[in-house]
């Protein structure tokens, strides 16, 4: 179990009937990475893998508590799934200021993270790093779900590592 | 359907054109200043779906083709004509309205004009951006691309 993060009851991971002792934000931080929503930004093919057949029955996502909503202002991760333009940029990086703290990005497939096919094209932005600030990057075009449910694995040991370091600099 | 026949339907109208069957279909050429009448003709002639309209960079001008379609006798007729870089072509909305949003497209993208359009702004780029899909438009270069 250590160092995998599979989503954790409390019940299991304490006992049943038990009490917790638990910092606060370490409290918060075990229900924020164990309950990613994210924002149903879908841009391009990369949609279909990342969100729609990953919010459906086959996978799942919700069982792990990622949850797909469809306003910034109640997720906390945003999956760019798709090229983005210069037309689209502004409203990506709008999106992105609206969501509430904390926040993070997964940059899905070839396109969100380098242009990928569309790159040499004058028009595409060469990832989206140049507009938010990106936490996974995801390879493939598109990439499986599969592939997304290991992103969000590596958001969650992030996550809990960020905890860590916290209270490391206390 | 034969060319032969298009060109018998705008000759009535009035406008002259230049008939050949081609691997695309029966098509006929004409000059950009009498689009909207022949498109009226072939309107009033049955050809009531307006499929697609597009432009080329051919390398010398840009060619427009605008594309018809009869759903009830399932016959297709393609129109095209030639304007230059600067050139303009008359926007063809009242005719056929499904041309509004084809005609914003192709006048960003090659940089012509459509005088008459009641709504001419951008559909897909932000201002500035130049006619991307002009040849002597250059894309980005191998070394602007590769992954440091």
């Amino acid at each position: 179990m250590a160092g995998r993060c599979p989503p954790v009851a409390l019940d299991r991971l304490a006992g049943e009937h038990s009490v917790l002792f638990i910092r606060s934000e370490q409290l918060f931080d075990l229900a924020r990475r164990n309950s990613l929503f994210y924002l149903s930004y879908g841009i391009a093919c990369c949609a279909i893998e990342g969100l729609m057949s990953a919010g459906g029955p086959r996978f799942d996502y919700d069982r792990f508590g990622i949850f797909h909503r469809g306003s910034p202002r109640q997720t906390d991760v945003m999956i760019v799934a798709g090229t983005v333009n210069k037309k689209m940029a502004p409203v990506l990086r709008r999106l992105y200021d609206q969501m509430a703290e904390p926040k993070w990005v997964i940059a899905m497939g070839a396109c969100a993270s380098t242009g990928g096919p569309f790159r040499e094209y004058p028009n595409v932005v060469l990832g989206v790093d140049q507009v938010v600030p990106v936490d996974v990057w995801v390879p493939g075009c598109p990439p499986r779900p599969e592939s997304m449910q290991y992103a969000f694995m590596q958001l969650q040991l992030k996550i809990k590592a960020q905890t860590r370091e916290r209270l490391d600099a206390r | 359907m034969p060319a032969s026949r298009l060109a018998d339907i705008l000759s009535k109208a009035g406008v002259a054109c230049e008939p050949s069957d081609e691997a695309l279909g029966a098509v006929v050429r004409l000059e950009a200043a009498r689009i909207t009448d022949a498109l009226a003709a072939l309107l009033s002639d049955g050809f009531g779906f307006l499929v697609d309209l597009f432009a080329t960079d051919t390398g010398e001008a840009i060619e427009l083709t605008y594309h018809v379609r009869s759903l009830k006798r399932l016959e297709d007729a393609y129109l095209k004509t030639t304007v230059t870089y600067d050139g303009e072509a008359p926007s063809v909305w009242r005719v056929y309205p499904a041309a509004l949003y084809a005609e914003r497209e192709a006048a960003e993208l090659f940089g012509m004009a459509f005088p008459g359009h009641p709504n001419p702004k951008r559909l897909l780029t932000v201002e500035g951006t130049e006619p991307l899909l002009r040849k002597s438009i250059a894309i980005r270069e191998a070394g602007e691309v590769r992954l440091s």
